[in-house]
C-alpha cells in the first residue's frame, strides 16, 4: 500500500476512477485449454491482467527430496513476464515471485487431493503476460481452472479475489491506481461450495467493521467468478451447449 | 437422492459440484461423500450403477492397475530389470524373470535395449505406486515393426466403440491389425497404406498430449465413422 | 529431462522420408498454420503472439534511457531474450537458463541485430548523456516444435509495433520504433536423412542437425545456425537455403499485412 491518503479515486457520485461501485469486479474473461502443450491450461484475463497457467503431471518428484510418502507436491512456480509491468522485470526468480509460489502451492494443496497421488509431483506454471494490480488473485483462480481441465481430483475449485480499501471506502477488486495509493489490501481464496478460505493475506489498514464488509464483497465476487469458471470448463467439453 | 439418480445420467460436473444427498448412494471414482453429500472431484459425466455414483471423467492422468494391457517404451537398464515409461506417474519395472527370454544377468540388451517399444501387462502395482510389468502372457512381445501412435487413455472408450464396433470397422477398412494398449497408446500393423490410413483416423486423437473427447472431438469422429 | 527417443519412430520417420511423405502429411517444405496477432499487451511498447500451430510464443518490447558506451556515445542497443520456461513442455525444468534456452535468445538476437533493422544512432537523444535502451523479451508459452522461427517472428513483429515512450520519460513526443527491415528465420531439420522446413514435435524428438536461417528483405543472410549431432553437405544446404528465402517472403508479407 502506497498510503496516500489524498488521492482521489472516488468520485462524489461513489463511483471509482473507471466507473465501477464499491462492489463491483473489473471485467473477468476465463478460457480453458489454450496451451497444446500441457496436460491442463487455462488462460484468464481480469481487468488489464493477462495470466496462462500449464498443468503437467502427475509425475515422479524430482529430487527425490521433494517426494513425500503419503501424498502429491505441488511445484507451484509464479512467474511475471519481463514486458508484464511498465518498467521491465528481470528475468528470473525474486523475493516476490517467490513468497507468491509459496503461498499459492500451499492454497491449492488445501484443494487438490494430494493424498491420491503419493511421491509425485504436480507442476503448476503461472506466468503473468500483463500485470495491472490481483495478478496473485488471477493467477491462482486460473491455476485452479487449468487443474481442474487437466482433469486433477480436487474437493471444491478455488476462486482468488481481492477487497480493500481507499479513501476511506472498503471496495472490491482494487485496480492499479487504487492499490498504489490505497489504504489496504485483502486477497483471499475461497473454496466456492464450502465458503472455507485456503488463501489469505492482507497488508494495510483495516478496523474489524471493514474487515468484515471486505470480506463479505469477498465471498460474494467469489460465487460470481466460480459461474465464469464452471462455463469456461464446461464448453471447453460441449462448446457451451447446456 | 432422486434429483442423483433421474438426472444424473450423461450430467456434467465439475469439481466441488454437489451431485446430490443421499445415505443409499456409495461414492465411486471421482466422487467424494462428505457427511451424506456426494461431490464431484473432476470433470466429468455422472453414472450410477448398482447403487455407487461414479464419474466418467473428461480427462484424467493414466494410473496403471494391474491386469492393465500396455505400450511402453525402455528408458533404461540396470543389471536384471528393464525400466520403461508405460504413461503413468512412474517408470514401471520389467524384471529379468518375467521377461521372456533365458538371460543372463547384465545382458539384458540383447533382447531389449534404450528405446525399444514392447508390448506388456502390468503385473502389480504397490500403495506407493510401484509398477511392475510382465511380457509372459500370450501376444506380450517387444514391438518391432509397424508404428505406434498416441490416442490418449481418455479416448479408448470413443475409439473403440461399444462392443468394439468401431475398432472392428476401423480393421476392415484399414487392413491393419490394431491393438489398443490400456494407457491410450496404439499399435498399429499393416503396410504402409494402411497405416497412414489408421493414422489418419487417430490424428484428432493425438492433436495433443492427453485430449478428452470433447462433443466436437466426438461428432468428427462418428463423421469418420459413417464414411468408411 | 533426458528424452529418449523410440526406436520405432526412428524407423518410422525414415520409411516416410524414403516416400518423401511427413508425419503430420505435410509436404517436404510446407509450413503448419501460422497466426500472428500485433498489440497484445497492454504494458508492452510493442507486442505480439505469434500462434505456430501448437507452438505459442509472445514477445514485448520495453525501453529505457541509459547512458551510451564511452566509444560510441551516439549510439543506442538493442539487448534480446528468449525464455524457454517450463511453462512451454513437460520436457523444460525449472532452474537457471539452460544452454538451449540461451542459444535460442542468442540466435534471434543475432537475426535481428545484424539485419540493420535497427539504426541504432536514431537511439540516441542527448549524444554522450541519454540513449535508449531497446529490450526484447520473447516468452515461449507452448512448444510443439520450430520455436526458433516462432520466436524470430514474434520479436520482429513487436520491434514493428513498438511505440518508444518518450513522453514517459520527459524527452519529446511519442513515436514508433524506426524498424527499417524484415529479418525472418527459416528452420530445417534433418529426418530421416533429409531436410525439411518446418520440424513438428516428432520430427524433433526423432530427427538430427537442424540449421536456421535469417533473411533479410533483399535476401541476405545475417544469420545461420547449426544445432545437434549431425552432419550435412554443401549442396543440401544450397537446397534448403534456396527455400528459405520464398519462407521468408511469405511470411514478411504476413508480418507486413498485420503490422500496418
Amino acid at each position: 500500500m502506497g498510503g496516500y491518503g489524498d488521492v482521489e479515486l472516488i468520485a462524489k457520485d461513489g463511483k471509482r476512477l473507471d466507473g465501477r461501485l464499491a462492489d463491483e469486479l473489473r471485467p473477468i474473461t476465463i478460457e480453458v485449454g489454450v496451451l497444446p502443450a500441457a496436460r491442463g491450461s487455462c488462460r484468464m484475463t481480469w481487468g488489464l491482467n493477462i495470466a496462462e497457467v500449464a498443468v503437467y503431471g502427475p509425475m515422479e518428484a524430482h529430487p527425490r527430496k521433494i517426494q513425500r510418502p503419503d501424498r502429491a507436491v505441488l511445484d507451484v512456480r509464479y512467474n511475471m513476464a519481463p514486458f508484464s509491468t511498465s518498467d521491465r522485470i528481470r528475468p528470473g526468480y525474486n523475493r516476490r515471485s517467490r513468497e507468491i509460489s509459496k503461498v499459492t502451492a500451499e492454497a491449492l494443496e488445501s484443494i487438490v487431493m494430494v493424498e491420491m497421488f503419493p511421491r509425485s509431483k504436480i507442476r503448476v506454471e503461472i506466468e503473468i503476460l500483463c500485470a495491472e494490480a490481483g495478478t496473485r488473485c488471477c493467477g491462482i483462480t486460473a491455476a485452479a481452472v487449468a487443474l481442474a481441465d487437466a482433469g486433477i481430483p480436487m474437493k471444491d475449485m478455488l476462486v482468488s479475489v481481492a477487497a480493500g480499501k481507499i479513501n476511506d471506502v472498503v471496495v472490491l477488486d482494487l485496480d492499479k491506481a487504487e492499490d498504489n495509493y490505497g489504504q489496504a489490501d485483502l486477497p483471499v481464496g475461497i473454496m466456492p461450495n464450502t465458503e472455507e478460505i485456503a488463501f489469505l493475506q492482507m497488508d494495510g489498514d483495516l478496523s474489524p467493521e471493514e474487515f468484515d464488509l471486505a470480506m463479505e464483497y469477498n465471498m460474494k465476487a467469489a460465487k460470481e467468478i466460480h459461474k465464469l469458471q464452471i462455463n469456461a470448463l464446461k464448453s471447453k467439453y460441449d462448446g457451451g451447449v447446456e | 437422492m432422486n434429483e442423483v439418480y433421474s438426472g444424473a445420467q450423461e450430467r456434467l460436473v465439475i469439481p466441488g459440484d454437489t451431485i446430490g444427498e443421499s445415505s443409499d448412494f456409495t461414492a465411486g471414482s471421482g466422487v467424494i461423500k462428505i457427511k451424506n453429500k456426494l461431490i464431484a472431484t473432476q470433470l466429468g459425466h455422472v453414472k450410477e450403477n448398482n447403487g455407487t455414483v461414479y464419474l466418467l471423467a473428461c480427462n484424467s492422468a493414466y494410473m496403471p492397475r494391474s491386469g492393465d494391457l500396455v505400450i511402453g517404451y525402455v528408458t533404461s537398464m540396470r543389471g536384471n530389470l528393464w525400466m520403461l515409461n508405460i504413461g503413468g506417474p512412474f517408470e514401471a519395472l520389467l524384471p529379468m524373470s518375467l521377461s521372456p527370454w533365458n538371460t543372463q544377468f547384465g545382458d539384458l540388451e540383447e533382447h531389449m535395449g534404450v528405446g525399444d517399444y514392447a508390448l506388456l501387462r502390468v503385473q502389480e502395482v504397490d500403495s506407493q505406486h510401484g509398477v511392475v510389468c510382465t511380457m509372459k502372457g500370450i501376444g506380450l512381445r517387444k514391438i518391432t515393426t509397424g508404428v505406434v501412435e498416441m490416442i490418449g487413455s481418455n479416448s479408448i472408450k470413443l475409439f473403440v466403440g461399444s462392443e468394439g464396433t468401431n475398432l472392428q470397422k476401423i480393421k476392415k477398412y484399414t487392413g491393419c491389425r490394431i491393438t489398443v494398449a490400456e494407457n491410450g497408446k496404439i499399435w498399429i500393423e499393416g503396410d504402409e497404406e494402411g497405416i497412414s490410413k489408421v493414422r489418419d483416423i487417430s490424428l484428432d486423437f493425438s492433436d495433443t498430449n492427453n485430449p478428452y473427447p470433447n462433443l466436437n472431438l466426438k461428432k468428427a469422429f462418428e463423421n469418420k465413422m459413417e464414411e468408411i | 529431462m533426458v528424452e529418449i527417443v523410440p526406436r520405432l519412430l526412428k524407423d518410422q520417420l525414415l520409411k516416410l522420408a524414403e516416400k518423401n511423405d511427413r508425419i503430420d502429411g505435410r509436404e517436404q517444405y510446407q509450413r503448419r498454420n501460422v497466426d500472428l496477432e500485433v498489440n497484445v499487451l497492454t504494458n508492452a511498447e510493442g507486442s505480439a503472439k505469434v500462434v505456430w500451430d501448437g507452438t505459442i510464443v509472445y514477445a514485448g518490447v520495453k525501453f529505457e534511457i541509459r547512458t551510451p558506451w564511452p566509444d560510441r556515445p551516439t549510439e543506442g542497443s538493442l539487448m534480446c531474450g528468449a525464455e524457454l520456461r517450463p511453462v512451454a513442455n513437460l520436457k523444460y525444468e525449472p532452474g537457471p537458463p539452460s544452454a538451449e534456452s540461451i542459444e535460442l535468445g542468442r540466435v534471434v538476437d543475432r537475426g535481428i541485430r545484424e539485419s540493420g533493422c535497427i539504426n541504432m544512432e536514431e537511439l540516441c537523444i542527448v549524444p554522450g548523456e541519454k540513449v535508449w535502451g531497446v529490450m526484447l523479451d520473447i516468452h515461449v508459452m507452448s512448444d510443439k516444435g520450430n520455436i526458433f522461427d516462432a520466436c524470430a517472428l514474434a520479436g520482429i513483429a513487436a520491434l514493428k509495433t513498438a511505440i518508444v515512450p518518450a513522453e514517459r520519460f520527459d524527452v519529446g513526443d511519442d513515436h514508433p520504433l524506426p524498424v527499417s527491415k524484415l529479418p525472418i528465420m527459416a528452420s530445417y531439420r534433418k529426418v530421416g536423412g533429409r531436410f525439411v522446413y518446418d520440424p513438428c514435435e516428432e520430427e524433433e524428438l526423432g530427427g538430427d542437425e537442424r540449421v536456421h536461417i535469417t533473411l533479410g528483405d533483399d535476401g541476405h543472410v545475417h544469420s545461420l545456425q547449426k544445432g545437434l549431432k549431425g552432419t550435412f553437405s554443401t549442396s543440401e544446404f544450397a537446397e534448403i537455403f534456396a527455400n528459405a528465402n520464398e519462407q521468408a517472403n511469405e511470411l514478411r508479407e504476413m508480418v507486413e499485412e498485420k503490422v500496418n
